[in-house]
């Protein structure tokens, strides 16, 4: 008896792992591999070629690094500003917060596209903000505003700083205040309370956050070809233009470039997670507590 | 000897039989005794452009013969998918719109298109234009390529590419479609005729890009969705560039600020054609046969801005879309035509140093 129950435990785990497993295993593990040998697959050889053209060739490389950098300061931003507001917002009263993730939630449902288009009309030549700058004299006339890479990063910044938010808030509402007090109770200063009581207590869903702001950012695709110029391509754009134009090697190219940035992504994962430390790894029985 | 002779005997009794059936049967090849039944899969684009079809062509041809249609709609298909598809024969569609013009030399030499029967087309020489069927497929609808300007910037236009190219007396942005051939109009904005720049030599691609660096600074983006230019141009965001017929139509009907010069538009075409081993072939081989019409073709013309070039489908569209389609012949005697073949060959080749030059502005060959 006590043996069948032993086994009906063991099957009740194995069964509620193995969906998400599955899930893992033929939704990322499958078309990791696939893309991988694809990418080696060069009409009817095998070959490396398509690695070595999307690493050291133009115009992979810019666009390669034009991605990072726009990733880079999307999340930088992003987060940053989530941090400011998360911070304030987690210390006022239930109403606000409750206002507050409600108008989150909204500012989510709206597309990125309807998003990208308002920011369309917003910066055109003869749209408002440039009639308003105009009006003020803070322009001494209309400006291209459309098609640079700012356009690009306000525009992502915009979308991704609620996702950003919404994470951290639950990270900020869980900080315990009595030892912010404590520290300041002993004498610290507003940035040495900020480092040593605050810090810690946020820095793993801050990094956390960071990866998915991240790793999302590098993905863009529509946002650079709307609001973008032409030296403003991200790698998404890239890879489609070569599947669809491309007609010899243009699958064994979108692959490679996948792969790249694939394994760019896994190893700032990994480099996060080492220096996390174990903070990472324990980062979910501490928000149990 | 005799044998070779009742032979053609027979297929001379065949395409008369043929051929009288055509002419009373628009179902053809059905017959009393074996009409056509059971459904049909036709892929394209999507969008308003595969509302419209089914709309114009389509339905008519499910209310007439009884087959049941069924719309496909897959955007930006590349050839490796296309082959995947129809090699695998998992997902099977019948009939099928090409992506553009050279994708149709590309699928035949890739052995993806069926054959279609030999008297597919006869009985209707009266209606088809020359050069524009063949044994595997025909003109879908002709599209083109053209120079847009703002009539409110430019009142009195920008007459050719050259024009184009003179930023001194048509200054301001431009936007180009994020796509080589561009080189075509770099090359006519040296003054060369549209009859010579095929084929495009390694001297012509060499002269074309020294003629883009010279644009470049006025080249503040490139499109890749067909409403990019039409809009942007309408607004003043950029003061000229390029766009297919069908959008700055549709600009033109919205009262937009723009103006259309055909001098070099380039000309090309999809195709309808037939998958290899597709399931319902005889259903899309009458379905093909059934739309070549002056009246569905001229429905399609006066809802989306493309048709067929069918003879006659004049005095069914109003003289505002006659005046946009690229089959216009007016706007046709102007066109650079898009030379298939070449493209077919070079496509690949000439988009990658394409996007080389947009995404760095390093030209290299």
């Amino acid at each position: 008896m006590s043996q069948f129950n032993k086994f009906k435990t063991r099957a009740l785990k194995w069964a509620l792992l193995a969906p998400a497993t599955l899930l893992i295993a033929l939704g990322i593990a499958l078309p990791v591999v696939a893309g991988f040998i694809s990418a080696l697959r060069r009409k009817d050889e095998w070959s490396l070629e398509s690695y070595r053209i999307v690493l050291s060739d133009l115009p992979y490389v810019p666009i390669l690094m034009n991605t990072m950098l726009i990733s880079i300061l999307v999340c930088v931003f992003s987060v940053g500003l989530a941090f400011a507001v998360c911070m304030q917002v987690s210390r006022s009263s239930p109403g606000a917060a409750r206002l507050f993730i409600g108008s989150l939630t909204l500012i989510l449902a709206i597309s990125l596209l309807v998003k990208n288009y308002a920011l369309q009309v917003i910066l055109a030549y003869n749209g408002p903000l440039n009639e308003i700058m105009v009006g003020l004299g803070i322009f001494d006339r209309k400006q291209y505003l459309l098609f640079t890479k700012p356009a690009v990063i306000v525009a992502m910044v915009q979308f991704m700083t609620p996702y950003a938010a919404l994470i951290l808030f639950g990270a900020f509402r869980r900080i315990d205040y009595d030892i912010i007090l404590a520290t300041k109770t002993l004498g610290a200063g507003p940035w040495t309370a900020f480092r040593t009581a605050l810090w810690p207590q946020v820095k793993t869903s801050v990094l956390m956050v960071s990866i998915l702001i991240f790793s999302i950012s590098s993905g863009f695709f529509v946002t650079p070809v709307l609001l973008g110029g032409p030296t403003d391509k991200m790698i998404g754009s890239q890879m489609h233009t070569d599947l669809i134009y491309n007609n010899t090697f243009g699958s064994s190219l979108a692959a490679a470039q996948g792969m790249v940035l694939t394994a760019i992504l896994a190893t700032i994962t990994i480099i996060a997670f080492w220096f996390a430390g174990s903070g990472f790894l324990n980062a979910a029985d501490d928000h149990e507590g | 000897m005799k044998k070779l002779l009742s032979g053609v005997a027979l297929t001379c009794l065949a395409l008369t039989f043929a051929s009288t059936a055509s002419a009373n049967e628009p179902c053809w090849p059905a017959t009393a005794d074996n009409p056509l039944k059971g459904e049909m899969i036709v892929m394209s684009s999507g969008g308003s452009l595969a509302a419209a079809i089914e709309e114009a062509l389509f339905n008519a041809f499910e209310k007439a013969c009884g087959v049941d249609v069924q719309q496909y709609t897959l955007a930006n298909r590349s050839l490796d998918q296309m082959t995947t598809l129809i090699e695998s024969g998992n997902f099977s569609f019948d009939m099928f719109l090409t992506f553009n013009g050279q994708r149709y030399p590309q699928l035949l030499d890739a052995g993806l298109l069926e054959k279609l029967p030999d008297d597919v087309w006869s009985g209707l020489e009266d209606i088809i234009l020359p050069d524009t069927s063949s044994e595997y497929g025909i003109l879908a609808a002709p599209f083109t390529t053209a120079m847009i300007y703002n009539t409110e910037i430019f009142p009195d236009g920008i007459n050719n590419w050259e024009n184009f190219w003179d930023v001194d007396t048509f200054p301001g942005p431009r936007i180009l479609r994020d796509n080589p051939d561009n080189v075509v109009f770099a090359l006519l904005s040296t003054g060369m005729a549209n009859k010579d720049v095929y084929p495009i030599t390694d001297e012509k691609l060499d002269l074309a890009f020294e003629q883009l660096n010279k644009l470049r600074p006025h080249l503040r983006n490139f499109w890749t969705t067909g409403d990019q230019p039409v809009q942007g141009v309408g607004s003043g965001e950029f003061v000229a560039g390029t766009a297919w017929n069908g959008r700055a139509a549709k600009g033109l009907s919205q009262n937009m600020p723009i103006g259309v010069t055909w001098d070099g538009n380039l000309l090309t075409a999809s195709y309808w054609v037939v998958a290899k081993n597709a399931p319902n072939a005889r259903n899309a081989f009458a379905a093909m046969r059934f739309i070549q019409n002056a009246e569905l073709q001229a429905g399609l013309a006066n809802a989306i801005g493309y048709a067929g070039p069918i003879k006659g489908m004049e005095k069914f569209i109003s003289k505002d879309v006659y005046s946009m389609l690229a089959s216009n012949s007016d706007n046709a005697a102007e066109a650079s035509i898009v030379d298939v073949a070449w493209w077919s060959e070079n496509e690949a080749r000439l988009t990658t140093i394409w996007s080389k030059w947009v995404a760095t502005g390093v030209y290299e060959r």
